[in-house]
């Protein structure tokens, strides 16, 4: 561990990095709440203290306590009896700036109104209904089992069992204010401080032991394997999940202040957006999810980059090949929902993909693998893991191929084959 | 112990770092001479198992180091050219650090460093960071590094390249306190560095190992070569087109010279001098110009 610490101390624990952590941080605490300035306004659905006034404010809040938690009959009842009251004002669809303050919360009955159909009726309705709309669908995935088992197609079989399993018995029975949650989830600024803290981690990996000639004395010393090669991607690697957590305790306590985040326990798909989702995680977990794979994508595509490092011995063109490369990739990792089987392909040995794994989950995608349906998240979480692996053990195997033993070996073999003898 | 290098060949695409280059290195202070490009640092990396040699052996008591493998770096102490260590480490941590790198178990770590420190007499720089140290204090510094794990073999590649008279002889008396027991290998194209302190001399020359013995030896093979003489400027110009020149003093108009000559240059009244080690480095490499 104190090895791990050295090694970080090397490149990671520099004042300039202190300071563009710190930066890093105050830059995306600002464009949080930028984004929650500009949060609401114009055709948005999102009602922020920022934008909305103090009557709207007070009036959003005060039903938000009145139908929070679990969705009773007698909520509903009352929900639909007060959008009934102002059903003779606004039936005539003129949209009136009246001021009515005696009779209105807001001081206008359209104001009113807007607040309890968008932000209260239409949730409370789409989470009601849930359960009848999901109930057609798994039934639709049942009659698509048998009529594809029919048909011999295995891989919509399967694609539909898959989605029985995943959609059986959905049931959504609490509502909270979740613009909090779909903010937060749909939040991707902080990447880019990510990948800039990442890369300059990993551009002096080697390059700074060539500049204090480091790299003969290590290599020439017992534990040379471990420091020249372990110790550097383990210190890369904790670095990745520090800047991760840090970056997503920050995003998770500064939208917290701003928006609230209510209903994290809820299931994912209470937000209307992943009504599809196969996912049956809480809004909490599939944040933490989120998090879980950016660490995953960062900690494959360190893994190339350290090589890289390691191999070209011009510090900008180091800098170069990785920013281009993360461009590209982050470029590609758009092609995860695409139609098009060769962009799929593609998607799953791009290590950046799981960068869009809010999108992906908005809907059941996978593909077709010999004939049998592999989900999208297991196939890419397959070849990563084994790029990754591979990655450590075909240089294992390379060492191993130049070794005296292996090559007599070798040898040996080789010419049993041409004489017939056993080489002796 | 011994460490034999048995004609050891290394080729960088057409050109000839080193050529079948033999010793055999026993307990005390070798030194190994040459002029850039000679070849030491090649030797160097290929002794200390960075570079792999295209023929030829390397053996530890008779055993070869590719078969011995993290064994002999248990043995090896290495000190590469004009190191630079991290800037922001202290000396202390620095050390820890290269005990953790070379497998030096934590708890006998702190005893060992302040041991080295010692040592090295830089027990009252440990906390201070590397960028605060001098070049010799960071020298020393690779020096301790180097002794961390109690090396049988302690290679140093130019120790003395940038310090001062000083920090040199401070340098070459820390040598001669550690060298017991040890092979310690100096290589250097400062030839003063290695006058007073090895035991033994290699010449490299273009990849060749040119020369190899006591100083006394090699200074014998120069013996009746090696000329003084007192010259005004005419006769220097005429003479240095004639023979090889090494040191020049003026001593008012004229100029007292030691040069390098089979027969005595008998109408420059030249008188047989004493050799030293430098007229045999001198000698080897002078034609590559030092007339100028």
């Amino acid at each position: 561990m104190k090895a791990l610490m050295y090694e970080m101390k090397k490149n990671i624990f520099r004042k300039y990095m202190v300071f563009l952590i710190l930066a890093a941080l105050g830059a995306n605490i600002l464009l949080i709440y930028t984004q929650y300035c500009q949060a609401g306004k114009g055709f948005s659905d999102v009602i922020t203290r920022k934008v909305s006034t103090e009557k709207e404010w007070s009036y959003y809040k005060e039903l938000h306590a009145q139908f929070d938690g679990t969705i009773t009959k007698e909520k509903v009842r009352n929900l639909t009896e007060k959008m009934a009251d102002y059903e003779p004002h606004i039936s005539n669809g003129d949209f009136s700036t009246e001021y009515d303050p005696d009779h209105t919360e807001t001081g206008y009955y359209y104001g009113d109104y807007s607040i309890l159909e968008t932000y209260f009726y239409n949730p409370i309705e789409y989470l009601v209904n849930y359960s009848i709309s999901n109930g057609q669908l798994t039934e639709k995935a049942s009659e698509n089992i048998e009529f594809y088992n029919k048909m011999g197609n295995s891989c919509e079989e399967e694609k539909n069992q898959y989605i029985l399993s995943r959609y059986q018995n959905r049931r959504l029975t609490e509502f909270y204010d979740f613009q909090g949650w779909k903010q937060l989830i749909g939040y991707d600024y902080s990447d880019l401080f990510l990948f800039v803290l990442l890369i300059l981690a990993i551009v002096p990996c080697y390059y700074n032991e060539q500049k204090y000639k480091m790299s003969e004395i290590i290599l020439a010393s017992k534990g040379q394997k471990k420091a020249y090669t372990y110790l550097k991607h383990g210190a890369v690697y904790l670095w990745i999940i520090c800047i991760v957590f840090a970056a997503a305790s920050v995003n998770f306590l500064i939208f917290k202040v701003l928006y609230g985040l209510d209903g994290g326990w809820t299931c994912l798909y209470a937000l209307s957006d992943y009504q599809y989702t196969p996912l049956n995680l809480s809004l909490f977990c599939f944040f933490l999810f989120i998090n879980i794979m950016k660490c995953l994508s960062l900690i494959v595509f360190a893994r190339i980059g350290i090589w890289i490092s390691g191999k070209v011995k011009n510090i900008y063109m180091i800098y170069l090949i990785l920013l281009a490369g993360t461009a590209v990739c982050l470029y590609c990792s758009g092609f995860v929902c695409s139609s098009s089987p060769v962009k799929q392909y593609l998607t799953l040995l791009n290590p950046l993909s799981g960068f869009q794994i809010c999108e992906l989950e908005k809907g059941c995608y996978g593909m077709n693998v010999f004939g049998h349906y592999v989900p999208w998240l297991a196939a890419y979480l397959c070849v990563q893991t084994g790029i990754l692996l591979l990655s450590y053990i075909i240089p294992l195997f390379c060492s191993g191929l130049r070794k005296p033993g292996y090559r007599k070996l070798k040898g040996w073999f080789k010419r049993r084959r041409t004489d017939g003898s056993d080489g002796m | 112990m011994q460490l034999t290098i048995s004609s050891i060949t290394k080729k960088y695409r057409k050109n000839y770092a080193l050529k079948s280059v033999t010793a055999q290195l026993s307990q005390g202070v070798y030194g190994l001479l040459g002029a850039n490009g000679a070849g030491k640092t090649t030797l160097i990396n290929i002794l200390i198992g960075v570079l792999e040699a295209n023929s030829g052996d390397i053996l530890f008591n008779g055993t070869n180091i590719k078969k011995l493998g993290t064994k002999y770096l248990e043995l090896i102490g290495y000190m590469p050219q004009y190191p630079r260590f991290y800037p922001n480490f202290r000396v202390d941590e620095f050390l820890d650090y290269m005990c953790c790198v070379k497998d030096i178990p934590r708890k006998a770590a702190p005893a060992i460093i302040e041991e080295v420190l010692w040592q090295v007499n830089l027990t009252p720089q440990s906390r201070k960071r590397i960028c605060e140290l001098s070049g010799g204090m960071r020298q020393r510094v690779g020096i301790a590094q180097a002794m961390l794990n109690e090396p049988k073999i302690l290679i140093l590649d130019e120790p003395t390249a940038g310090l001062d008279p000083a920090e040199r002889i401070r340098f070459r008396n820390i040598i001669s306190r550690i060298s017991k027991d040890r092979i310690v290998l100096i290589a250097t194209h400062i030839v003063q560095d290695i006058e007073y302190i090895a035991n033994e001399v290699m010449i490299l020359k273009d990849g060749f190992l040119v020369q190899k013995g006591s100083i006394a030896e090699l200074c014998r093979k120069e013996n009746g070569r090696v000329w003084e003489a007192v010259l005004s400027e005419q006769e220097l110009t005429e003479a240095m087109e004639q023979f090889l020149i090494g040191n020049m003093r003026r001593e008012g108009d004229k100029i007292r010279v030691r040069l390098i000559s089979e027969a005595a240059p008998g109408r420059l009244k030249a008188i047989p001098a004493a050799p030293q080690l430098e007229d045999v480095f001198f000698d080897i490499f002078g034609k590559d110009g030092a007339n100028g």
